[in-house]
């Protein structure tokens, strides 16, 4: 049994408006403690209406939402105790900073939690900081006073503080330079394997998902398209073409080589892989002892030695792509 | 919740209400919620709400939304008609008990004004639900024109409107947004006395403060980019034409406004 649990959700948006429109249908999910899940899809495919349906924000047309196995919409008046078991952290959650102090703001959410201890709210307070990477200098500065970055850190503290068993991040990096992008998902990744908890990061970035999900959830106009290991989503590169998304840009580099006769692997979707995969093939092509300006390999050549070790039209050809792909 | 909200709300269609030009609405709903007014007896009455019934049809906006508009006021509808009928004296007696009497003519009245409201509410929402932001203002503005000539900044309020209306939705969207993000932090915003439901606003209102002021900022600053430097010398994109369907309908509100006139002169007034 998962933690979260959902069987055939389905949500409707303005309902007996001519604005009517379904959100969801027909999803049924399962997600084990502990996993980090990527949820990807095209802008209107349901992402952020899912997230919400899952912290109780939005009640479901008809479905059921299992948090460890209970119903979390048994009890309407309870709600609010699923919001402390799933984080949510929305998209630019920086607006939603009003206190004083970014200190004052963190405290907000455990103290709705009921946590009324000083010594035990500041020490979750400091915790959650140092988690979203926040100086505890910050702490005492308005939070109108921190830069972007900053402030986006300070708000996903705020939900961290709550300390929710299932963490949801909404894009979590929309906006920010590549620099405040990797200091967040590090950031999301060290909590996670600090804490032991559930993080489902939504995401427009296929390198972002690709480098911290073990699972992804691909959602298409309402519906699961695809749900299953990382690696296996990013072989079907074409079908997430059609639907509007892409394969990482590394792993469109690998398939590009194998466009053009490399026989390389294209399930290679973080960058820490690629160079691996990339070096041993260019090692492998090397010691095969056939000439770099060779036009191309022969088949029967090609077909003897094994995988990742071979084939190419051109070696300098690839080493500049492998390069270009490690740029970005 | 807040999207319950339905004033000023724009339902896009194309029934004939929705075609007409936006300054005749204006003036046709004006010379209809005065002749509400001027309603007073049961024959013109009829030809008033028969006229309501069958603008509220040709709108083809769903009637649920005129409900949903009337639910705001129906309290009030409620209150004047009660207030009415206590206060009201006459000559036939309906009903009495102890200091309480209630005279025929007391009911037929507390009826009309709470008829009249309702049909005003209907025929304002009507032409909120019609008529897209944009050209109410526009309509508003060349109605308004003439007043320039007392130093009357009316393009400038007219483009204030606009910048208000055109906020409305964004700011709603906004607040809903602010709402659910300080409940996924546990905000309890449907529990509590006056005192702490006052409270509980605060970390809704200040995000939506400093939002807003951003958004004036960067409003500002786009129309400065553009050189906007207000109305004088601006053209218009899509210039208001007055067309035959305007005049039918013109011809068939001034039909029903001198038969409303010439109904009250037919039978006895049955109000003050």
């Amino acid at each position: 049994m998962g933690i979260i649990e959902t069987h055939d959700l389905r949500f409707v948006y303005g309902k007996g408006t001519p604005f009517e429109k379904v959100a969801l249908d027909g999803v049924s999910i399962s997600i084990e403690q502990g996993e980090f899940i990527g949820v990807i899809g095209h802008t209107g495919s349901g992402k952020s209406t899912l997230v919400q349906l899952l912290n109780g924000l939005l009640r479901p047309e008809s479905g059921k939402i299992l948090l460890n196995g209970s119903d979390i919409w048994a009890k309407p008046k309870k709600i609010r105790n699923v919001r402390f078991e799933v984080g949510l952290v929305f998209q630019y959650p920086e607006y939603q900073l009003f206190e004083e102090t970014v200190y004052k703001d963190i405290a907000f959410g455990p103290t709705n939690k009921g946590i009324k201890d000083k010594d035990e709210l500041d020490s979750i307070i400091r915790t959650s900081a140092g988690f979203a990477g926040l100086k505890q200098s910050l702490l005492e500065k308005s939070p109108f006073d921190l830069s972007g970055g900053e402030k986006r850190r300070a708000a996903i503290a705020g939900v961290i503080a709550m300390q929710p068993k299932v963490l949801i991040l909404d894009e979590p990096t929309a906006g920010l330079d590549p620099k405040g992008r990797n200091r967040i998902l590090d950031r999301i990744r060290t909590y996670r394997e600090e804490t032991g908890s559930t993080v489902l990061l939504v995401s427009h970035s296929m390198e972002d998902i690709a480098r911290v999900a073990d699972r992804v959830l691909v959602m298409n106009h309402g519906k699961v398209e695809m749900f299953d290991k990382t690696e296996n989503i990013f072989k079907h590169g074409e079908r997430l073409a059609e639907i509007g998304l892409r394969v990482p840009q590394v792993t469109q580099v690998f398939l590009e080589l194998k466009r053009l006769g490399a026989d390389v692997r294209t399930d290679v979707y973080t960058m820490e892989f690629a160079k691996g995969v990339a070096l041993q093939f260019l090692n492998a092509s090397d010691s095969g002892s056939k000439p770099a300006d060779s036009p191309a390999v022969k088949p029967e050549e090609s077909t003897k030695e094994k995988q990742d070790e071979n084939t190419l039209d051109n070696s300098t050809d690839t080493t500049e792509k492998t390069e270009g792909g490690e740029a970005q | 919740m807040i999207s319950d909200i339905t004033i000023g709300q724009f339902m896009p269609g194309k029934s004939f209400v929705h075609k007409l030009d936006p300054r005749m609405k204006i003036i046709l709903m004006t010379a209809i919620i005065i002749f509400v007014f001027l309603v007073k007896n049961l024959m013109s009455m009829g030809a008033m709400l028969g006229f309501v019934v069958l603008a509220v049809l040709f709108s083809r906006i769903p009637l649920r939304m005129y409900f949903k508009g009337l639910k705001a006021i129906w309290f009030l509808v409620f209150f004047t008609a009660i207030l009415n009928m206590l206060y009201i004296k006459g000559e036939h007696i309906v009903w009495q008990y102890k200091a309480i009497t209630i005279y025929e003519e007391a009911l037929w009245q507390s009826g009309f004004i709470a008829l009249r409201l309702v049909m005003i509410v209907i025929m304002s929402s009507m032409l909120t639900y019609t008529t897209s932001p944009t050209d109410l203002t526009s309509a508003i503005e060349r109605l308004l024109a003439p007043l320039k000539l007392f130093r009357l900044p009316v393009h400038e309020l007219a483009m204030m409107m606009t910048i208000a209306l055109r906020f409305i939705p964004t700011l709603l969207e906004e607040t809903e947004k602010i709402m659910n993000a300080q409940k996924a932090r546990g905000a309890d915003l449907e529990s509590g006395g006056v005192i702490k439901r006052a409270k509980a606003l605060i970390p809704i209102l200040i995000p939506l403060f400093i939002s807003s002021f951003r958004r004036a900022f960067e409003l500002a600053t786009a129309m400065d980019c553009r050189c906007y430097t207000g109305g004088n010398g601006r053209t218009r994109l899509n210039v208001l034409k007055y067309r035959f369907r305007d005049f039918f309908a013109f011809l068939l509100v001034g039909g029903l406004c001198a038969g409303i006139i010439y109904l009250n002169t037919l039978a006895p007034s049955l109000v003050r």
